[in-house]
């Protein structure tokens, strides 16, 4: 059985010490950003997801930083928890929700009670290490590996990269593979983000003069959906 | 001018040590929040997420264009990708699976430039090509069959025929 880090120090420190809190949180917050990858990944995200997960990343390097430097705690755990009540707030995943409720916990736990860290003090569900336990089982702890070609999948690169291409190329991207077809002819709001900025900054004002439009199949109205959500 | 003579210790996912002025760490909008959150320190920041090379590579790009002006998230006005600089090209003369890397690195350390810029190097790199020749630059594999394939050739003809 895999012994995390947290897991080192709640035995040796206590469930409560600096240290076991400390890496509790880093444990949380990659966990965190995990799942909100994983998400990302399969298209069910709005635009803050991205912002979230940049904060997550400095929460992440903060906390890791005060594996040495302990005494600062207190100010960067606060800040965590400030964060958190965002991640909250703009998430409808029971997990994350589940997570971020634990790690709160924890924080206020330790910051309201500094001077415990005995083994015997309440112990806080270590639900974040349940999870991530359940979340190996299922993806095999792959989601964060990504090989080069995986890389413009990810929405938020594949928008980046999007962004500078001709209505023209998206089609052909459309043709390249599956992926590339169902993310380009979906009604998701990031299908509509890249159909709209490639439209606009080709200055494509309209399809009127389209003589084939008997012809048009239920996809291609979608795509024509893209093109003119903004007009 | 006492901040721009600050040293900052920057530990790639192998564990090399990378230092670097401040000034320069700061193009990275993740750094440069995460100074400001945990103050003066002497400790090296770990990036598990980046390879010794890639942040050499990265930090080359930030010293080049230290002085530049800070870009926004939102500044995307003109989004045209044939306005490279030479050095910025030169950069970019690199294996895809290191121009992939740049794009992730500059995605999780927050660079925009280098995000931009690394994103419109594969931009044109997709730019006026046929499907076919987009899967033999990226090394995809069409996972049509050749009855779907002629079903979205179908769905989409009417924009060949403009």
């Amino acid at each position: 059985m895999r012994e995390y880090p947290y897991d080192k120090y709640a035995r040796k420190e206590g469930p409560n010490s600096p240290r076991a809190v400390i890496e509790y949180l880093i444990g949380s917050i990659k966990y965190l950003q995990r799942r909100i990858r994983a998400n990302i990944k399969e298209f069910k995200v709005q635009k803050y997801d991205f912002e979230l997960l940049r904060q997550l990343s400095t929460s992440v390097i903060s906390v890791e930083t005060l594996r040495n430097n302990i005494e600062n705690k207190d100010n960067v755990l606060s800040e965590i928890t400030k964060l958190m009540n965002e991640v909250s707030l703009k998430s409808i995943d029971p997990k994350i929700k589940t997570c971020i409720l634990n790690a709160q916990n924890k924080i206020d736990y330790h910051l309201n009670n500094p001077g415990t860290s005995s083994s015997t003090q309440e112990e806080l569900g270590p639900s974040f290490l349940t999870q991530e336990e359940e979340w190996v089982e299922e993806t095999g702890g792959q989601v964060e590996v990504e090989t080069w070609k995986d890389v413009i999948k990810i929405p938020e690169i594949l928008m980046e990269i999007t962004s500078y291409l001709h209505p023209k190329d998206l089609f052909a991207l459309m043709h390249v593979n599956k992926f590339f077809y169902y993310v380009l002819k979906s009604d998701s709001s990031i299908a509509q983000d890249i159909w709209r900025s490639s439209r606009q900054l080709y200055q494509i004002q309209t399809f009127s003069h389209t003589s084939n439009e008997s012809r048009i199949t239920k996809t291609t109205t979608v795509i024509l959906r893209h093109y003119r959500i903004s007009n | 001018m006492a901040t721009e003579l600050k040293k900052v210790k920057l530990t790639s996912s192998e564990g090399t040590e990378f230092i670097i002025d401040r000034k320069v760490a700061e193009k990275s909008v993740l750094l440069k929040n995460m100074l400001e959150d945990v103050g003066e320190s002497d400790m090296a920041i770990p990036l598990p997420n980046v390879t010794g090379p890639i942040l050499n590579k990265v930090i080359d790009y930030c010293t080049h264009h230290r002085d530049d002006p800070f870009v926004s998230q939102e500044d995307d006005s003109k989004k045209v990708s044939d306005d490279i600089d030479d050095w910025d090209a030169e950069f970019c003369k690199v294996d895809q699976g290191t121009l992939f890397e740049l794009i992730l690195s500059a995605n999780y350390l927050d660079i925009k430039p280098l995000l931009d810029l690394t994103c419109k190097t594969v931009a044109n790199m997709i730019k006026g090509k046929t499907p076919d020749e987009i899967r033999k630059t990226f090394n995809i594999t069409n996972d049509f069959t050749p009855e779907e394939e002629e079903h979205v050739r179908k769905e989409n003809e009417w924009c060949e025929e403009r």
